[in-house]
């Protein structure tokens, strides 16, 4: 008896899960609803039985739709706009000069070890952006920020102004200043960012696409070059070029960059996927021509980048290696690790976390740089940073500040807070 | 020991239940399937034309309102191109993916660089995954393991489940609604685990020649969501297409130096 009811009781358990699996809400309805009435977009074709007219119909009403398309001109043609963006912000950190166990600590006052610091910012911008053509574009940006030493406004510079033309929809020129990266490196360095300085002076820049990728000329030059020769001198000038190129899942990339009295540059790199991984390999070396050539004389880098992407929620990792020739007995290896995790809400505010580790193996030194971001209020945000460095006094990396949002804030860890506000008009 | 008869016509019917859906199913051979699924790519792939439209991505999160995403689409499909202007939100605007066979670059005017991405990323925080928004490629991506009949709405479909055959792609099985135009009304992302992580419905597309544009697309993120007035809501994406054309699209838009170009 004892066993019967047993049996019942299992036999009703499995009849109940049996159609709690058959008939699971989810299976019925997930964006079930939309599937009410048919798609009147599709429904005059659906039989394929329909008449000469009805055809010549359906193509009469296809006609305008399609005629309706992208307006390419309008992409690159617009009214002259004028915009506008200000920042301001406060904040505060405390600093550890040296970690305590060490002799530098211990021959200070305990409470000297400590540092406080709190500052403040400000910053505007100012643009004005011009397509009178399809083939023209004036673009430029003036901004000015605050010296908190002198109360000051710093003298307002042209972060950028140029003028675009594109010849005959092929070639496209950029006339003026502006910034531009070149290089993979994104968490140990970018060694083949060779036009970091493009900004401080005029560049002419043209890109021709070619085959399943594109050719890239720059010329410029900075103050201090034109003013060590004459404007019309070429040695004032830089010359750089690049070639990319994709093939089928691989991309390949061929810098050079010279300037008179200075070693050549050049880069290579290429990358591609394995698996669920992105990976980047790419050699940068300056060949100086003044030296023998030995192994001793290499002035090689070369980085190797792993990047995954995955998750649900997104995460992105960024793994990379440098190996510097120019550090000797081959010990110039850095390494790095950069996260950006999903957001995450607490306090009612949604948070950015993020990290990034640092590693310089020939002195041992390295950085360890927390944060968090998060949009407290509209256009006012909050950043909490955590950063701390370890290896000896001078090494690598524990020279000059934290960098970013805790500049002028130097020593071995340290714990800012701060608020900004930003927007734009 | 022996059950009783309510037990045993109630075990009898649960067994017919459960079998029932299995005797209908049919056997699909690797060759036929290949061709139902290549026949449902070349509708909605433009192999003979260029391809250009707006996308309009409307994000619902339950709870936390709404956000926003326009952009323009240009499409290469022979090539294995595409190229997407972000033009709202004011913020973003600027940025920009052009893909080149199996690269995918994203430029930020913010720091003047092209960065490579992958294609499984999420497309700018939103439910959809920047391959939505590419050519359809079930055929090179999946083979059929099931195939069943269901009504679905308005439609009666063939329901058909599929396993990747490449690690390429971002789910690893799929099920999918193919109404009798050979158009996928609906499909559902599986993980590796047969977790379900999403749901995508289909419930408008617009004829261009022969060939079918989606222009109606919401996405059902089944892991995420929050319980509002007591009722649990999944996040949605809405995606709207508007201006879809076949038209030829320059050459120049395929290229990186035209994000640069256009961008602010």
């Amino acid at each position: 008896m004892r066993v019967s009811r047993l049996l019942r009781t299992v036999l009703a358990a499995a009849i109940c899960v049996s159609l709690g699996l058959t008939f699971t809400p989810d299976h019925l309805s997930a964006l079930d609803e939309f599937f009410e009435e048919p798609d009147p977009g599709v429904a005059d074709d659906e039989n394929g039985d329909e008449t000469e007219d009805e055809a010549e119909d359906t193509e009469d009403n296809d006609e305008p739709e399609d005629a309706e398309g992208i307006d390419f001109d309008a992409l690159t043609t617009a009214p002259t706009t004028f915009s506008g963006s200000v920042s301001t912000g406060i904040g505060a950190a405390v600093s550890l000069i040296d970690w305590p166990w060490t002799d530098e600590a211990q021959a200070r006052d305990p409470l000297e070890n400590y540092e406080l610091a709190g500052g403040y910012d400000l910053s505007a911008s100012f643009g004005v952006d011009a397509r009178p053509g399809a083939h023209l574009r004036f673009s430029a940006r003036m901004g000015t920020s605050l010296n908190p030493d002198s109360m000051s406004l710093s003298a307002p510079r042209f972060s950028r102004l140029f003028v675009d033309y594109t010849l005959a929809e092929s070639i496209y020129f950029r006339v003026g200043r502006y910034g531009m990266t070149w290089g993979q490196g994104r968490v140990v360095g970018n060694p083949a960012n060779f036009v970091s300085d493009v900004s401080d002076g005029m560049a002419v820049r043209a890109v021709v696409p070619a085959g399943r990728g594109s050719v890239t000329g720059l010329v410029y030059s900075k103050g201090a070059w034109v003013s060590q020769y004459s404007p019309q001198n070429p040695k004032a000038f830089a010359y750089a070029g690049q070639w990319e190129t994709s093939l089928d899942a691989i991309s390949l990339t061929a810098a050079g960059w010279g300037r008179y009295s200075e070693p050549l540059r050049t880069s290579a790199s290429v990358s591609g996927s394995i698996g669920a991984f992105d990976l980047t390999v790419e050699a940068v070396n300056r060949w100086d021509w003044n030296r023998p050539f030995a192994p001793e004389n290499l002035d090689l880098r070369l980085l190797t980048q792993v990047l995954w992407e995955g998750g649900d929620p997104s995460w992105v990792i960024i793994g990379e290696h440098l190996s510097d020739s120019t550090v000797p007995s081959f010990r110039g290896h850095r390494a790095g690790v950069a996260l950006r995790m999903p957001r995450f809400g607490a306090l009612g505010v949604n948070w950015r976390p993020q990290v990034r580790v640092r590693h310089a193996f020939h002195d041992n030194s390295g950085e360890v740089v927390t944060g968090l971001t998060g949009t407290v209020a509209p256009d006012l945000s909050m950043s909490i940073g955590a950063p701390f460095r370890y290896g000896p006094p001078g090494s690598y990396y524990r020279q000059g500040d934290f960098g970013s949002d805790l500049q002028d804030i130097g020593g071995v860890a340290a714990l800012g807070l701060g608020v900004s506000l930003s927007f734009s008009f | 020991m022996k059950l009783n008869r309510p037990y045993r016509i109630l075990t009898f019917a649960t067994t017919v239940l459960l079998l029932v859906p299995a005797l209908f199913a049919n056997e699909i051979g690797p060759d036929e399937g290949r061709e139902i699924l290549e026949r449902i790519d070349s509708l909605v792939s433009y192999e003979e034309s260029d391809f250009s439209a707006e996308y309009t991505v409307t994000q619902e999160r339950p709870g936390q309102g709404q956000s926003r995403t326009k952009m323009t689409m240009f499409r290469r499909d022979r090539d294995n191109r595409y190229t997407i202007l972000i033009m709202e939100p004011a913020a973003d605007r600027g940025k920009g993916y052009v893909r080149i066979g199996e690269n995918l670059w994203l430029y930020d005017p913010a720091d003047q660089r092209f960065t490579r991405t992958s294609a499984r990323d999420r497309f700018e925080n939103t439910n959809a995954r920047n391959s939505d928004f590419t050519q359809s490629t079930l055929a090179e991506d999946y083979r059929i393991v099931g195939h069943e009949r269901e009504q679905l709405g308005a439609y009666d479909t063939d329901v058909y489940e599929l396993e990747a055959v490449t690690d390429d792609v971002t789910y690893p099985r799929m099920r999918i609604w193919v109404d009798q135009d050979g158009l996928v009304r609906k499909f559902e992302d599986y993980s590796l685990s047969g977790q379900h992580m999403r749901s995508t419905a289909i419930p408008r597309y617009r004829r261009l020649g022969d060939q079918f544009v989606a222009v109606q697309i919401v996405i059902q993120d089944e892991l995420r969501g929050r319980e509002v007035d007591g009722e649990f809501r999944h996040e949605r994406t809405i995606i709207a297409v508007d201006k879809p054309s076949l038209r030829d699209v320059p050459d120049m838009v395929f290229t990186r130096a035209y994000l640069e170009r256009v961008s602010d």
